[in-house]
Formats: structure tokens, sequence, C-alpha cells
């Protein structure tokens, strides 16, 4: 385990990363916030969300990611790659950021978003911060 | 292991007087050993006495007992004492120096798993411990420490069933299926060692169906199944 | 085909996950990633469940769900909870007053529409400080004593399986009782 909190490790290009989250909304129609979580549920950056709603979405979306993993390993369908909910009234759309520790992007957005797009778009931001965000190269 | 001797009689402090009727012994250890032996004050350390015999000295802060030896001799006399029909047991308050004393000399034991032996065994032809009688309601007042139980299944039922509802020993084996002078000797063992007492509201008992038996859960009866099966 | 349902809860490195392996014979399904708090000293932590199940006699399950222990995942807590014939909540003796351990999980408890038998494990004692250990000792001396108490260690199936014996004896009663009233 590194010695450093990833809150600790993300706060030198906090302001890159959140910028990467602001794009993402600004570029997606009907994107309503997105929050990056640890791996095991600290909520570490978010835009458009709620601060008091921001750490238990952040815990719900690593229950969920661990939930799909577990369930792939079941099947033998390799390593998660996304996971999408689809409601009544909006849609959530859940992907691994590969550094190392991996960490989470929870996209959550309304009903006139098109996944498609949303897709694309949260991918292209999940390069960009895996460009961004620290990497433990040890690990 | 040297032999020890007993502590002599001048040792220990407030000797009642002779004039004095102590109380009965279950009852006045029982009381030490629940919450109202804070009515005692600071005295938590006694001497057991039998008919002038010293058989052991508990310390019941602690919860520890050391028997004089040979520690055999003791239990069987204590067992013995306990289901006399005239009283030859009394506990007599001594000076905690004492009881460190006989504990430096013979390691002491942990008082309720002791208590709940010697209650388990006191009466062979399965008879209540007095002041019980057989159509004594008891009820547990708290779950015992799981190091005194023996780890036998049909205990750890009777706890569940006891520390909802009082019963007497003809509804409990009936509701459980549980022989009866197992019940009996767990009902002897939990009020000597104050996990139980006796309850004489009609509204705390449980009415045993006679018809009731133990396989009323299926989930516990499969349960027991399994446990079978990985314990081969 | 009947399903019932045991749920284990207690804090983040009390022995939940073990138990719960302990009791499915390894096989438990797991969701265990790498801990990234500085102050829990455990390299790995549970953050959805852990599953395991047991075949029954004439085809019914027994299912057991290991509860991930921080508070930022009590949502999960009423959900896994739901439908339960039990509960075991386990404290870490090594971990600080056992009495506040269990609180939080035994409101969870607590808030479950109907009355859950509830066993309660004390783990890790060979572990903890001599401290530690006289208030675990204290806690089992406690004058309330409702619940059950067993000491366990949750990697020897032996004691696990002692737990799940009192816990299905709590069962068995409450179903009994309920017979008769």
């Amino acid at each position: 385990m590194s010695d450093a909190s990833p809150m600790a490790a993300i706060a030198p290009v906090r302001a890159q990363v959140d910028a990467h989250l602001t794009t993402l909304v600004h570029d997606v129609d009907g994107l309503m916030g997105v929050v990056v979580a640890s791996l095991d549920g600290f909520a570490l950056a978010q835009v458009g969300r709620e601060e008091e709603t921001v750490s238990r979405l952040a815990a719900m979306t690593s229950s969920m990611l661990a939930l799909a993993e577990a369930l792939g390993r079941e099947l033998a369908i390799g390593s998660l790659g996304a996971l999408i909910l689809e409601a009544s009234h909006g849609k959530v759309l859940m992907l691994t950021i590969p550094v190392q520790p991996p960490q989470l992007l929870m996209a959550a957005c309304d009903q006139t978003s098109a996944m498609g797009q949303v897709l694309w778009h949260a991918k292209q931001c999940v390069r960009r911060l895996a460009a961004t965000l620290p990497s433990d190269a040890a690990q | 292991m040297s032999r020890c001797r007993p502590a002599p009689f001048d040792a220990c402090t407030a000797l009642p007087s002779m004039a004095m009727v102590p109380p009965p012994f279950v009852e006045d250890l029982r009381r030490r050993l629940t919450g109202e032996r804070r009515q005692h004050g600071p005295v938590h350390c006694v001497a057991i006495i039998c008919n002038g015999k010293l058989l052991g000295w508990l310390d019941t802060e602690q919860s520890q007992a050391v028997l004089a030896e040979p520690s055999a001799v003791s239990l069987a006399m204590l067992q013995a004492a306990l289901v006399d029909a005239v009283p030859r047991l009394e506990l007599l308050p001594i000076a905690r120096a004492l009881f460190d004393v006989q504990a430096r000399r013979a390691r002491p034991v942990a008082l309720r798993p002791l208590l709940w032996q010697v209650g388990l065994g006191a009466c062979a032809d399965h008879a209540p411990l007095p002041p019980l009688r057989r159509d004594s309601c008891v009820k547990l007042g708290r779950w015992p420490d799981f190091r005194v139980l023996a780890h036998r299944h049909d205990d750890f039922r009777i706890c569940a069933l006891l520390i909802q509802h009082a019963l007497d020993v003809d509804a409990c084996s009936s509701i459980l299926g549980v022989p009866r002078e197992e019940v009996q000797a767990f009902f002897n063992a939990a009020y000597l060692s104050g996990y139980a007492h006796t309850d004489t509201d009609p509204a705390a008992r449980l009415t045993a169906a006679p018809a009731a038996r133990a396989g009323g859960n299926a989930l516990a009866r499969m349960w027991r199944d399994v446990r079978n099966r990985w314990s081969r | 085909m009947r399903e019932y349902k045991i749920v284990v809860l207690g804090e983040m490195g009390a022995g939940k996950s073990t138990l719960v392996q302990a009791l499915a014979q390894g096989r438990a399904v797991s969701t265990e990633v790498r801990n990234t708090d500085p102050s829990a000293d455990k390299p790995f932590t549970t953050v959805a469940l852990d599953y395991g199940d047991i075949d029954l006699p004439g085809g019914d399950r027994l299912r057991l769900y290991g509860t991930p222990g921080q508070i930022r995942f009590d949502f999960l807590w009423p959900i896994l909870l739901e439908g339960a014939s039990g509960a075991i909540v386990l404290v870490n003796a090594d971990a600080g007053p056992p009495d506040q351990q269990i609180r939080p999980y035994l409101d969870a408890v607590d808030r479950h529409p109907a009355p859950l038998p509830v066993v309660m494990g004390i783990t890790r004692m060979d572990d903890a400080s001599p401290t530690r250990r006289a208030a675990c000792e204290q806690w089992l001396e406690r004058d309330e004593g409702q619940l059950p108490i067993v000491m366990v260690d949750p990697r020897d199936p032996m004691q696990v399986l002692t737990v799940m014996d009192v816990l299905m004896s709590q069962i068995e009663c409450q179903a009994l009782v309920a017979c008769h009233e």
C-alpha cells in the first residue's frame, strides 16, 4: 500500500484533473456531474455534484465496479472496462482509470444524454486523466 | 508441587458470631456473583467452610477460586454438601491478602467455570439443586461466558430459549426435545453460577405444548445435518 | 428450493471475509481491493460484499454475505440485511473498545424490520495488547449480556462452526417461541 493517500497524491495535479472533468461536463449534452474516486471508494475530485453526496457516490461507484469485476471473473470475460446503468430518468457510466493503483470515474447523465456520446467523451477524459494522474510504477 | 496447607482460622477476618445464622450458601454465593455483590461493600473474598472444614477461597471481584488441597476431595465435598438436607456450607468473608496468599500457593481457576462444573455434577440422580425445586421456573439473566459452556450443542439451544423465557425443566425438555436430566443439570449449573434466576412471574413463562419438538425450525435442523457431515 | 441468508458485519479488519471464506470452504466471491486509507493497517478491504453459499439438505441453500466494514459503505448494510435469517457481528479485540466498535452494526441490525438473531464474535484476542484484552474481558463480564458473545478465530473452521451453532440455536428458538405464542 502506498504511504500517501490518493487524495494527497492527486493534490499536485488537482487543477489539471478538475480541468479535464470540467471539459467532459461541458462537451457532453445531459452530463450532470462526474466524480473521480479511489478503488476503495474515497472521492478524489468532482464537478457538478453537491459536496455532501459526493462521498456516497464515490463509495457506491467503488462497490458497483467491484461487483462488476467479480461478475467478470465468474464469467471469465476479462478485466472490467465500463459499467453502464440505464434508468427511467437518467444513465450512469462508470469506468476504471488505468493508473496504478487504478481509480474510478463515474459520470451521471440525465435522460437527454446519448450513451454513445457519453461513452466516447468519457473514454477521452479517462485517457487524459491517466496521463495526468500520478501512477505508482513500482506496482 | 508442595502440599498446600490451608490458612489457620485466625487469619480470617470478620468471623460471624455463633449466634448469627449464616444465609443459605447458594443464595449467599449467588448474591456475591450477581449485581447484588456491590451491597457487600469492599469484601469480595470469601472462604468456603463445610462443617468447620475449609474447602477453598473465592474472589468474586476477579472471578477466581482456589480449592484447598487435595482439590479433588474439596470439590467432591462441595458437591456433596450442596445437596445435603442439613445445610453445612457457609461463606466466610476474608481479607484479600489471605486470598492472594492462597493464589500464590496454588494457581487460581476461573470461578464461574468451576461453579458450572460443580453444578452440573452436584446431583447424581438428576434432582434439582436446592433451593431449586422440580417445578422451579428458571430464566437466564444473561448469556453465559462461552468458555464456561461445555460446547454441547444442546446447551446453546437451552441458553437461547431461557434467555427469552422462564421455563421449568419439563417444559424446556419438551420444547427442545432434550433429555430431562440434561436440562436439569443445566438448570443446576446456571443457577449455582449466577447466570440464571428463578422467575415467579407467570407472564414471563412459556407454556410448552406437549407435541412441540426440537425439529420445529427447518434451517437449524438442516444446519445440524451439514454440521454433522463436516465434523466427520 | 428455499434460501436462507446470514450476514456478517463488523469493523474493517475484524475477520468478516475470512469467516465467510471459512464457511464457504474457500469458494466465496470476494470484492476486495487495495486499501488506500493510511489510518488502517490492512492491505486490502472489502468494498461491496463477500458471498458464499452452502448446500443444505433437500436442495435448500444457505447464503452467506460479508459486508464492508467502513462507515462510508453503510448504505450497503440494510440492502444486504434484507431477508436475513440471522447476523454475526465481529469485534476486533485489538481495535479499541468493543462496545463502541459494535454500535453502528447493532444499530443497522436493530433497524431490520423483524427481530434478527445475532451472535457477536470477538476476534484477534491473541494479538491484542493486555489493556485491550482486559477491556474485552470486562465487556464479556458486563451485566447486560443479552446477546451471546463468542471468542472466535475466523481462520479456524471449527471455531467458526461454533459461532454458527450458537446463531442457529437462536434462530431455532425464535421459531419455536413463535409457534407457541
